[in-house]
């Protein structure tokens, strides 16, 4: 049986904002549109019923986030009553976080999060300058200032060392490295993670020249010495992950290391699908062969099932130049999304390939003048 | 961070087993706590099943 360490549940399908790099709406897909706005009561229901059995037959606990869209966007009503169903469904150990862009949080919702345990992580670029060329509204406005708002409220509430989980940033590479680190660690949260943007071979991530070119792993080099060098840093997962796995431990998310990782996705109608980010490839990418829902099947089942096992596995590159590469063991090749092309599927190594061995082997070179080997 | 003179003074074996070196050696922050998480057999993170906080909502 595939363990399943991560339950994520699509809440709202829709979004207040509309950033211009979003794999859900401005990459080909269009499933969202066929989605309920939000989850029902009914869909809450069967989810809680559902997890309840998941939890029951595995071993371990898993982590729930919720998420869309913009999960808030549910409101701090609904939000209540689906914490309580699924607190009820689910024992203390399992997490409940939610992945916001911050607009939308008001001391009610931080009030519910805190009663029904559940914590936040904020979307934000970086400062204003870099955070508003993308991350806009749906009439293209700046969204900064009101994230920050946001923000400020989740770090002022009574309970922020629990409910203030991160940031997390999607890189833009024409940025400073040093402002946007700077700015981000301002902000007070105890973790901050960085994404690259969404591409493939296909459809080359916006600020990526070419497979060879290595504008994303230049700019975290950099962002790696300020954060090696930062007599106070924040946590970075993104640079935790691959320190650990150059020292032989493991790693804590997908798109480094070879770690598996059962990541199970409901959609807002209660409805199975594959990892929400594989909407990058191509219309569809995201869907099982096999309708699976909440309303009619029991998850136990869906993971124990041939296609299921099949998707999981992706997360191993398959291709020679991965499976022969000396850094297999720390890359992972990357985020399968980053590995499609139109003309061999998911065959191929990461299009971030070069970026990824540039970081590494800038980490490596730190260790050794660090005195830390590997 | 160690500057290009201390480096170059070091035999090219300097670098040690991060199970055996001296944390309070290290001059970096970030890379102490995460060799002392590493000998400790720690998780990376101050909560369990914490990395789903790092999904992006885009």
């Amino acid at each position: 049986m595939v363990g399943i360490d991560t339950v994520l549940i699509k809440v709202a399908s829709r979004c207040n904002i509309n950033c211009s790099y979003c794999y859900v709406y401005n990459m080909g897909d269009a499933g969202w549109a066929v989605m309920p706005k939000r989850i029902s009561h009914e869909t809450a229901l069967a989810i809680g019923r559902a997890l309840s059995e998941l939890s029951s037959a595995q071993r371990h606990p898993f982590a729930v986030v919720l998420h869309g869209g913009e999960p808030l966007l549910l409101g701090q009503k609904r939000l209540e009553r689906l914490l309580e169903i699924l607190r009820r469904a689910l024992p203390p150990s399992h997490s409940i976080s939610i992945q916001t862009n911050g607009m939308l949080i008001t001391e009610a919702i931080l009030d519910t999060c805190s009663e029904y345990r559940t914590n936040l992580s904020v979307s934000i670029d970086g400062p204003g300058i870099v955070h508003d060329r993308y991350r806009v509204g749906h009439g293209g406005e700046p969204t900064h200032a009101k994230v920050v708002e946001g923000i400020r409220r989740l770090r002022e509430h009574r309970d922020a060392q629990f409910l203030y989980s991160g940031l997390l940033a999607v890189i833009d590479p024409d940025s400073h490295p040093g402002d946007v680190y700077q700015y981000l660690k301002g902000l007070g949260a105890p973790s901050i993670d960085f994404l690259c943007r969404d591409g493939n071979h296909s459809h080359l991530p916006d600020g990526k020249a070419s497979f060879e070119s290595i504008e994303f792993g230049s700019w975290l080099a950099r962002l790696l010495d300020l954060y090696l060098a930062d007599p106070t840093p924040p946590r970075i997962r993104l640079f935790d992950d691959i320190i650990r796995l150059i020292l032989g431990a493991s790693g804590i998310k997908e798109g480094v290391g070879i770690t598996d990782f059962g990541i199970l996705i409901l959609e807002t109608d209660g409805s199975v699908a594959k990892n929400d980010t594989l909407k990058s490839a191509y219309d569809g990418a995201d869907r099982f062969e096999t309708t699976w829902s909440v309303h009619e099947h029991n998850l136990t089942e869906v993971v124990n099932s041939i296609e299921f096992a099949s998707y999981h596995a992706m997360q191993r590159p398959s291709s020679k130049a991965c499976l022969s590469c000396p850094e297999l063991h720390v890359c992972g090749g990357g985020m399968p999304l980053h590995r499609w092309s139109d003309e061999n599927g998911f065959n191929n190594p990461s299009v971030y390939c070069m970026d990824q061995k540039f970081l590494i082997d800038h980490i490596r070179s730190r260790l050794i003048e660090y005195r830390i080997s590997a | 961070m160690p500057t290009t003179q201390e480096t170059q003074s070091l035999p090219a074996t300097a670098a040690s087993d991060p199970l055996e070196i001296d944390v309070s050696g290290i001059s970096s922050p970030a890379l102490a706590r995460l060799v002392e998480e590493i000998r400790n057999d720690e998780p990376s993170t101050n909560r369990a099943y914490d990395r789903v906080h790092n999904r992006h909502n885009r």
